[in-house]
């Protein structure tokens, strides 16, 4: 079975190796010789990602940064599996992802990624709790216990005191802070975020990235796009892409949030 | 440790549709003003149906219960001819016979009356000046049975039917200007203390000419024909509403088991008037029901593709967090039904509203169509699914990447 690594059914003897990797070691995600391409309106193929290999390891936490347009957010849809690559191989824990169906990749993407996004893509008319919950919402999960992963994922946000207020209630940071918490709440392996302190001033977005790297350290993977030199200088492992092409930023080493410790 | 979820492919049934509701229930109420007006549609069409077959049941009970005063289902058994054109009477054993009968109410039971019978005000009226009145002879109840009313005193009953008093028909009293209970009328050279005034009877015109009298008293009276007088003239029977013709073979039956000739006649125009009306009533709440209902479907489905167009960002955040285009399709289905299911409770009660309203004004007694009710609500709720699934499969074919990217 191809999925196996990643099958929801798995036992948790089963494969529990495979997933449980420590921080730094074991492929979580790979991408093998990957292209993306969008055909333009007369036709011709416009090539966003030329062939790119690419390796992120378990708990790692790496930035990609580059002007826009470079593809930068093309890179994340495909890494998250929202996109399909044009060409070439994702392999999540060593399973073929371009293989899946649209099922699979869902029930991976609902159990096992969380996202977060610049504009934080918050359902307007309900509380914050409930906006957490419909990070569950596409599990298996009992409502019950959804609520309470969801009232400590808020609470390990900061935000326990702002269950029942609605996202129009809260300023941009808080309400990012409700986003994350959406991502932490299934415990993910891997967060992928874009832009997530795009919207929010300098110090809200310090913050921002705090929490994000505090919800890495208890393992998860955390990728995360940004245009801004200050963020990405935080991270260890830093990816530039420019028209479609990936490269490693070598350099300096972290000044902060090195999970790795 | 941070424990990855262990999930098996599929919630619970239960849960799903728990998860689908709730869903709905924040889409479809998410902007209150907006789903007021997308379920308007809706409510007004199950409240044109309610609200209309409300009014037709009102009437039509109204109507029926009229129809029914002028006689739909008053069947009168008279005696029946043989093939040589004689009588042949009915036997006294009829009237328990057809009372025994399921679906018959009521019994009413007139005797034969004294041949060349004069009826007049007083003696000082010349015998040669007849006023085309007639006698008849009634046991107690037999007018009951007709249904008939009294606009002044009562009737004959057990308790005075061995006494010499008459009830007139509404035409004879007149005729005979007796105004109010009291008077006394000259029957056969007798007097007769006038007990009751009948109402008009449209049910039994003959009875609007007459003077009736007590069997009792008749029996007592006229010695020599007692034999005659015995005699059944004719038998009223109130009978439930139901199919004219089986009625009248079984009561026929009844009232001759030796199987000879009676006659049964019944009101059968009025059968029909009654069946009639309640047909057309019916028919043209439920046209203008279903045009409105179409109306406010193409409205929901108008507004579900709006709303769609408008929620890009929330398909695809749902997408990213794991939802599959069948989830997103179920939930806007679910949304847009959602929407008719409350229109649809809201036209209930409108309808219900209007039509009550319009029975108290017309003094009619309310009358809901009450088994119509949950089939106009899943009317207006599978009317809401198709209008969703347009829309529905729109925001499932987006690609989560497409959604995210609108705002």
């Amino acid at each position: 079975m191809a999925v196996a690594g990643m099958d929801p059914l798995s036992q948790p003897t089963a494969d529990s190796a495979s997933w449980q990797g420590e921080p730094g070691h074991g492929r979580l995600l790979t991408l093998e010789n990957v292209t993306k391409a969008f055909s333009g309106k007369d036709g011709t193929m416009t090539q966003i990602l030329h062939p790119t290999n690419l390796t992120i390891a378990h708990g790692e936490r790496i930035a990609i940064v580059g002007p826009s347009g470079s593809g930068k957010s093309t890179l994340l849809s495909l890494l998250g599996t929202l996109d399909m690559p044009t060409s070439g191989t994702l392999r999540y824990n060593g399973d073929d992802v371009t293989a899946m169906g649209e099922r699979q990749r869902s029930d991976l993407r609902a159990a096992r990624i969380g996202f977060v996004f610049q504009q934080f893509h918050l359902i307007a008319s309900v509380s914050a709790l409930e906006n957490v919950m419909v990070g569950l919402q596409y599990t298996t999960l009992p409502r019950a216990e959804r609520r309470d992963r969801a009232t400590a994922a808020l609470e390990q946000v900061g935000l326990g005191h702002r269950l029942r207020h609605r996202p129009s209630q809260l300023s941009g940071g808080e309400q990012q802070r409700v986003a994350i918490a959406r991502a932490l709440v299934k415990r993910p392996d891997i967060i992928f975020a874009d832009e997530p302190t795009g919207a929010l001033d300098t110090d809200t977005g310090h913050t921002i990235l705090d929490l994000l790297f505090a919800a890495a350290d208890s393992g998860a993977s955390l990728v995360v796009v940004t245009h801004d030199p200050n963020v990405a200088a935080r991270f260890p492992r830093r990816l530039h892409i420019r028209d479609g092409v990936v490269r490693e930023i070598a350099g300096e080493t972290t000044r902060e949030g090195d999970g790795h410790a | 440790m941070r424990k990855p979820l262990r999930k098996p492919l599929h919630k619970p049934l239960r849960t799903r549709v728990a998860d689908l509701m709730h869903s709905a229930w924040i889409g479809a109420t998410g902007r209150v003003s907006r789903t007021i007006l997308a379920s308007l549609g809706i409510a007004l069409g199950v409240a044109a149906y309610v609200a209309l077959s409300g009014i037709a049941a009102s009437n039509q009970a109204t109507l029926l219960a009229r129809l029914d005063a002028l006689g739909a289902n008053l069947q009168v058994v008279t005696p029946g001819q043989d093939a040589a054109r004689q009588t042949i009477p009915l036997p006294d054993y009829a009237p328990e016979t057809i009372a025994r009968q399921p679906n018959v109410e009521q019994v009413g039971v007139f005797t034969t009356p004294p041949e060349k019978i004069q009826i007049f005000k007083n003696q000082l009226v010349p015998t040669s000046n007849g006023n085309a009145l007639a006698l008849n002879i009634m046991a107690p109840g037999a007018l009951d049975a007709i249904g008939a009313t009294y606009a002044h005193g009562h009737g004959i009953d057990r308790n005075n039917e061995h006494l010499p008093v008459a009830v007139l028909g509404s035409e004879a009293a007149w005729r005979l200007g007796v105004t109010d209970v009291g008077d006394r009328v000259l029957i056969d050279n007798e007097w007769y203390g006038v007990i009751g005034i009948l109402d008009p009877l449209p049910q039994a015109e003959t009875l609007n000419t007459s003077a009736i009298i007590g069997k009792a008293w008749a029996l007592a009276h006229y010695p020599d024909q007692a034999a005659d007088i015995a005699k059944i003239n004719a038998i009223y029977v109130r009978t439930v509403a139901g199919d004219a013709e089986t009625l009248r073979r079984m009561i026929a039956h009844a009232a001759n088991l030796a199987g000879g000739n009676v006659s049964v006649t019944a009101s059968a125009d009025l059968s029909k008037a009654r069946n009639a009306t309640s047909d057309s009533l019916t028919t043209l709440g439920l046209m203008i029901g279903v045009i409105a209902l179409a109306v406010g479907g193409m409205s929901i489905a108008n507004m579900m593709i709006v709303t769609v167009m408008e929620r890009r960002g929330e398909i695809g955040l749902r997408r990213a967090l794991g939802a599959t285009p069948g989830n997103i399709r179920m939930q806007f289905v679910a949304e847009a039904a959602m929407l008719s299911a409350l229109g649809g409770l809201a036209g209930i009660l409108i309808g219900a509203g209007t039509a009550g309203g319009v029975a108290l004004t017309a003094g009619q007694p309310l009358a809901l169509d009450w088994g119509g009710l949950p089939l106009a609500w899943g009317a207006a709720v599978t009317v809401g699914i198709m209008a969703g699934l347009y829309p529905a499969g729109r925001a499932a074919r987006l690609t989560p990447t497409e959604a995210l990217r609108s705002e």
